[in-house]
């Protein structure tokens, strides 16, 4: 199991690491040109340009630019300095981690504790109507652009309660209370966007089971089908499921980016928006950095779960 | 079989709704000068944020411009924008995606981790960082879409190319000698063309979203041509209360738009494996 652990740790360092070039390249290498960004809404001549490109180290070379950024990321200072307010990038992100990690979090675990049950009543009526209702729905749900349903659902509570977002976020250890209540309704429509995703598959794959020879021998033992489906089809279904959480967690990042900024959120997603409108970039690649890595050491915990359920991958006998 | 006939009845009737609404937004939106009852930037401020009626479908906005008008306007720049994305996308991830399967070995196996880390991108990230390295316009948005869709589509176009390259007949063609650029061009292709062609209609839904997401956030096309997700930004900053019109219209016409182009684009994806298996084959046994 370490030496497992071992491998995957050894996989994921690298791949941070070549992450970290893409968001470089991306940012330098592309023809478009920092500084001709930054001042594209101010009158500005030549010169101007040269020296915002001084400033900003641009004339320096791509490698040595590169591995500033890196050092700067490994000392305290995480990326440098933010061009729009001069603060540290670290600081920044430092306060805006957690609702991130949270909202995100909290989306998972709702999405999951929805969608088994929906899985599991689709798969048992299959062909049914409950199940071509939750088959549908969920097909539609997973298409329709997180931005309308946002608004849509703003709209809905304003009219609805009067309810309009709340200008101060409230942190989950001094406002418990206050913070759910601000987290409700974003994890509600994160989950709205998420789950339909893990019910397609999940549902899929019980199905798969249900049909299987040993389910079937298991019912000619005389055991009962909720048995079936805790014993056999839900330990089963378990990798798929963790499969998909890993697969669409972009999806879920995209769509907190929007519901940040639509619900006043004051996480990554609303500051690297906000740091992109400012051209403040910076802060733009440090939290796009942070936002791959939160992504890579899920898929991490995923692999690292699929070692804990599944003997064979432990073994290296199947990959997952 | 019984339950197998009501399915693809169903399935006919869901895809005959949805390519119908396609056709109906995609060419209202084109025609877009011939059709708009109104010049979408015209101003009448004597008739600010009028409720929908007759002489105003979807009513006016707060500078008294018909919302109707800006909607199909709209929906032409962004369709426009996310078709030539798909396009680029589409051309680049086809070509490096079959030749990753056709040379396969270590080749292969660069294309597969590359495409794998540039997974790790969430969509909207990528084209955020895109975005900021270039002034606004709508060839940095479709550019930036396009980059976050390469990987996807590269991904869809290996493992299509992958279930041809080793049929007999490619085997034989090979064996007489002909050049892998000829194999792959009229060998390859017209066997795991449609699937991707498939695919591209999903992923132009998903760009179509994104060129509305990057510019409701601001980071889309400069004023003063409306698109949906400007039209979204600016009703719902403003007068979401007063006029919902305004923001909701627009948004039920893209998302009609988004929603209708991922069913067509599962429909045949399904379709052809279900031509393949040569039965019929539950609805959801494709996995993302």
């Amino acid at each position: 199991m370490s030496r497992y652990i071992a491998r995957r740790i050894a996989l994921t360092i690298p791949t941070a690491i070549i992450s970290s070039m893409v968001v470089f390249a991306v940012m330098r290498v592309l023809p478009g040109d920092v500084a001709l960004a930054i001042l594209a809404d101010t009158p500005h001549t030549v010169e101007m340009r040269e020296i915002l490109r001084e400033e900003l180290g641009l004339n320096e070379p791509l490698l040595v630019q590169y591995l500033r950024w890196m050092g700067s990321i490994v000392s305290d200072e995480l990326g440098g300095r933010s061009l729009e307010t001069g603060e540290r990038v670290r600081s920044i992100i430092a306060g805006q981690i957690s609702v991130t990690a949270l909202l995100t979090a909290y989306a998972v675990l709702v999405s999951v504790a929805v969608s088994v049950p929906a899985s599991v009543l689709a798969a048992l009526r299959r062909g049914r109507w409950i199940d071509e209702v939750i088959q549908t729905s969920s097909r539609i749900a997973l298409s329709v652009p997180t931005l309308f349903a946002a608004l849509l659902l703003v709209w809905l509570l304003l009219r609805l309660f009067g309810w309009s977002a709340p200008i101060i976020y409230s942190g989950l250890v001094e406002h418990p209370r206050e913070h759910l209540e601000i987290m409700l309704w974003p994890v509600v429509l994160l989950t709205l966007t998420y789950a339909p995703h893990i019910v397609r598959v999940t549902r899929a794959r019980l199905v798969d089971v249900l049909d299987s020879d040993y389910a079937q021998s298991a019912r000619a033992r005389g055991i009962s089908e909720a048995r079936v489906v805790v014993t056999h089809a839900l330990p089963n279904a378990f990798i798929t499921l963790a499969t998909v959480v890993g697969l669409q967690l972009g999806v879920l990042i995209s769509g907190a980016i929007v519901v940040e900024v639509i619900f006043g959120l004051p996480g990554i997603g609303r500051g690297i928006v906000r740091a992109a409108l400012a051209r403040d970039y910076p802060v733009v690649q440090s939290s796009a950095m942070v936002l791959v890595v939160l992504v890579l050491l899920v898929n991490f915990a995923i692999d690292i779960a699929y070692a804990v359920t599944d003997p064979r991958v432990r073994y290296g006998r199947r990959t997952p | 079989m019984n339950q197998c006939s009501r399915e693809s009845r169903h399935a006919a009737l869901g895809l005959i709704a949805s390519v119908t609404i396609v056709v109906l937004i995609v060419s209202g939106a084109l025609a877009a000068d011939l059709l708009a009852p109104y010049d979408p930037l015209e101003q009448d401020v004597g008739r600010r944020l009028v409720a929908p009626r007759a002489e105003h479908l979807f009513g006016t906005d707060g500078f008294g411009r018909d919302v109707f008008s800006r909607t199909l306007h709209g929906g032409r720049v962004s369709i426009i924008v996310a078709l030539s994305s798909v396009f680029a996308a589409g051309a680049a991830g086809t070509a490096i995606g079959t030749a990753s399967a056709y040379a396969g070995g270590r080749f292969d196996i660069v294309i597969q981790r590359a495409v794998d880390l540039l997974l790790a991108f969430p969509f909207l990230v990528m084209a955020l960082l895109v975005v900021v390295v270039f002034s606004p316009s709508a060839a940095a948005v479709a550019g930036a879409i396009a980059i976050s869709l390469v990987p996807l589509v590269t991904r869809v176009a290996r493992s299509a190319a992958l279930s041809v390259v080793n049929e007999e007949y490619v085997l034989v063609v090979r064996s007489t000698g002909a050049g892998a650029g000829y194999i792959v061009i009229r060998h390859i292709l017209p066997a795991a063309g449609p699937p991707i062609v498939a695919y591209l209609a999903t992923c132009l839904g998903a760009a179509i979203g994104a060129e509305a997401t990057l510019s409701f956030l601001g980071l889309g096309l400069p004023p003063p041509y409306p698109s949906w997700g400007r039209m979204l930004q600016e009703g719902s900053r403003a007068y979401f209360d007063a006029a919902p019109w305004v923001t909701l219209l627009p948004g039920i016409v893209l998302s009609l738009t988004v929603v209708s182009l991922t069913a067509i684009g599962d429909r045949f994806g399904r379709r052809r494996m279900r031509a393949a298996a040569g039965q019929c084959v539950a609805q959801t046994d494709e996995r993302p």
